[in-house]
């Protein structure tokens, strides 16, 4: 199927279109639906040719995209070998993206899962972090005793503000 | 669901390569799975009849006949790449099979 090229989606079982026909089945979306896949491997350009069974110009072309991107590092010179670069924000988005296309193929929960246990393992203050502004609702009193106006937080907290006098320079 | 290891030696692979296949929709032809993960010693067959035993299955796609392998556990699945930490790996982890 040629670059860009709409994909039906209505056939969706025994299809191995990247992401669901999302983005086309194109070259690229090939390339990155392997390398987040198996993002431990080291890809060379004919392991790709292999497996995607493209045409080596256009893989040549997605790598040095995603190079440019960050996503892959490039290492070597003339025959270069390329690893994935997890640190990305990019590889983590594109991995729950994986989930979330099969989860609204098959219903299933496991792009939640994921972010749950990124949060707790890689984001472990995140949580708590939320918790708290979740259950914080904000409530602006008329005055204080002091007689200044007074924001009542649902985490017990009072925040005090004076009344200012605007000034100009 | 327990998670019950049937290979200390193995299970890391058959978990990234469950982990692969999931990603890629929890279904792939076997053609294209045994193509790349053979020559890393997962045997997807084996894995099939063995440790993924009613979890994961071969099946003929009935208008092409050729034959794809489907991830059907998802929970399960989750469980070991929970474990082994493939659900979104980190950039400190690297090792290649």
């Amino acid at each position: 199927m040629e670059r860009g090229t709409p994909v039906p989606v209505t056939d969706r079982e025994f299809s191995d279109i990247p992401y669901g026909g999302l983005f086309g089945d194109t070259v690229m979306a090939r390339v990155v639906e392997e390398i987040i896949a198996d993002p431990h491997s080291v890809y060379h350009l004919k392991d790709l040719e292999d497996l995607t069974e493209k045409s080596s110009p256009r893989i040549r072309e997605a790598l040095v995209t995603l190079t440019k991107s960050g996503l892959l590092a490039s290492h070597g010179g003339k025959h270069p070998s390329y690893t994935v670069n997890k640190s990305r924000k990019t590889f983590v988005a594109l991995t729950l993206l994986a989930f979330a296309v099969l989860d609204d193929r098959s219903g299933s929960d496991c792009m939640n899962t994921a972010i749950r246990h990124y949060c707790e393992t890689i984001l472990p203050g995140c949580l708590a972090d939320q918790a708290v502004a979740a259950a914080a609702s904000y409530k602006i009193a008329d005055r204080s005793p002091a007689g200044s106006p007074v924001i009542a937080a649902g985490n017990g907290n009072a925040y005090h503000y004076s009344p200012g006098i605007a000034t100009q320079d | 669901m327990s998670v019950s290891p049937p290979d200390d030696v193995l299970l890391p692979g058959i978990v990234r390569f469950l982990a692969w296949l999931k990603k890629r929709g929890a279904q792939q032809k076997l053609m294209y799975c045994t193509r790349k993960w053979e020559q890393k010693g997962i045997r997807v067959k084996e894995i099939c009849r063995g440790p993924a035993r009613g979890k994961m299955r071969i099946r003929s796609n009935p208008s092409t006949g050729e034959k794809w392998v489907i991830l059907d556990d998802l929970v399960w699945a989750d469980n070991l790449m929970i474990e082994y930490g493939e659900e979104i790996p980190h950039h400190s982890q690297w090792t290649e099979l």
